[in-house]
């Protein structure tokens, strides 16, 4: 699937999932996304970098009763460009036939 | 458009990565649900427990028994709650953590305003000489196959809730077994204390090992 380069960065396994993630739940804890997404300390905080340059996604330091954590958020632009992402990649798979990916997987997330 | 990136990662591998996410959601929210059953064992089995410890002071207190003996389910109760809140923030990721605090406070004053009402309409069909053990048995009964029932509908379909609703059903059959035999108070009480924290034991746990 050709994307842009601003899109083309969401398209990698673990950031998806960190994108999937925030666009669902707006804003997580770093434990919390690590854990859930099955991701090490090191992958996640990469690729959340990755995702913070390109605006998608804001970290900040937060104070709660276990200490500081790092939290993320999805920003505006994030939300568009995986919207963006999720049409593209439906209108992909329209366009597909028999690729042997049923359409209504992608709208998951979506929902 | 092609159907392989630079990197290899295809818009079929795309799909099943974001269905992956939506399968650890179910898998995190089914664990804490069986969690939550697995605190409230230990609730269902303390009420009645806690009842039948002070049976004898609570009888020798005159009008005070009476206040506390309405009260003595209330700390159990709110401790459920309490416990079930901070169990569903830790496991759970929540945008809106203050609502859903709120929600679940609700929900779970519904529920126990539901077993007064169960309560009311067990000592009506049996009789309000019932033993009152046996009688809580056959309401918690009724009251877990509502809230098992609830649950089906509202969050999960399938056999997740399955083991929920045997646990309501076995509670429901002993408490109506002890009221129909009319057994002994000492009897219907430690039966039920059993039975209860059992049921909801062995509910909570295949429910969290199944996921």
């Amino acid at each position: 699937m050709d994307l842009p380069p601003e899109l083309a960065l969401i398209h990698q396994p673990a950031r998806l999932k960190i994108m999937g993630l925030l666009y669902k739940h707006g804003d997580v804890g770093f434990k919390d996304a690590r854990d859930f997404l099955g991701l090490t300390d090191g992958n996640l905080a990469s690729h959340s970098d990755r995702l913070a340059k390109a605006g998608y996604v804001e970290a900040r330091r937060v104070l709660n009763r276990d200490g500081f954590e790092t939290r993320y958020k999805i920003t505006k632009q994030g939300r568009e460009a995986f919207r963006e992402y999720l049409d593209r990649l439906r209108r992909f798979l329209e366009e597909s036939e028999g690729g042997g990916v049923q359409r209504s997987d992608c709208r998951n997330v979506n929902a | 458009m092609t159907a392989e990136t630079s990197q290899g990662f295809t818009a079929s591998d795309a799909v099943r990565t974001l269905d992956e996410l939506k399968g650890y959601e179910e898998t995190l929210a089914s664990r804490t649900a069986g969690l939550t059953i697995l605190v409230w064992a230990f609730v269902v089995a303390g009420i009645p427990l806690s009842y039948q410890g002070l049976w004898w002071w609570l009888s020798q207190q005159g009008a005070w028994g009476i206040v506390v003996s309405n009260l003595l389910w209330v700390p159990w109760v709110v401790a459920g709650i309490t416990a079930t809140t901070i169990l569903w923030r830790t496991h759970s990721i929540r945008m809106q953590r203050q609502e859903a605090s709120t929600k679940d406070w609700l929900v779970g004053i519904g529920f126990t305003a539901l077993f007064f009402l169960l309560a009311g309409g067990v000592f009506l069909v049996f009789g309000f000489d019932t033993e009152t053990f046996a009688a809580m048995g056959v309401t918690t009964g009724l009251l877990t196959l509502a809230i098992a029932a609830a649950n089906h509908v509202k969050y999960r379909h399938g056999a997740f809730w399955l083991p929920f609703y045997v646990a309501g059903i076995v509670i429901f059959a002993t408490g109506l077994i002890l009221v129909v035999m009319g057994a002994e108070r000492n009897v219907a009480a430690f039966t039920t204390v059993f039975v209860q924290g059992f049921a909801y034991f062995i509910a909570g746990s295949i429910m969290v090992l199944r996921g």
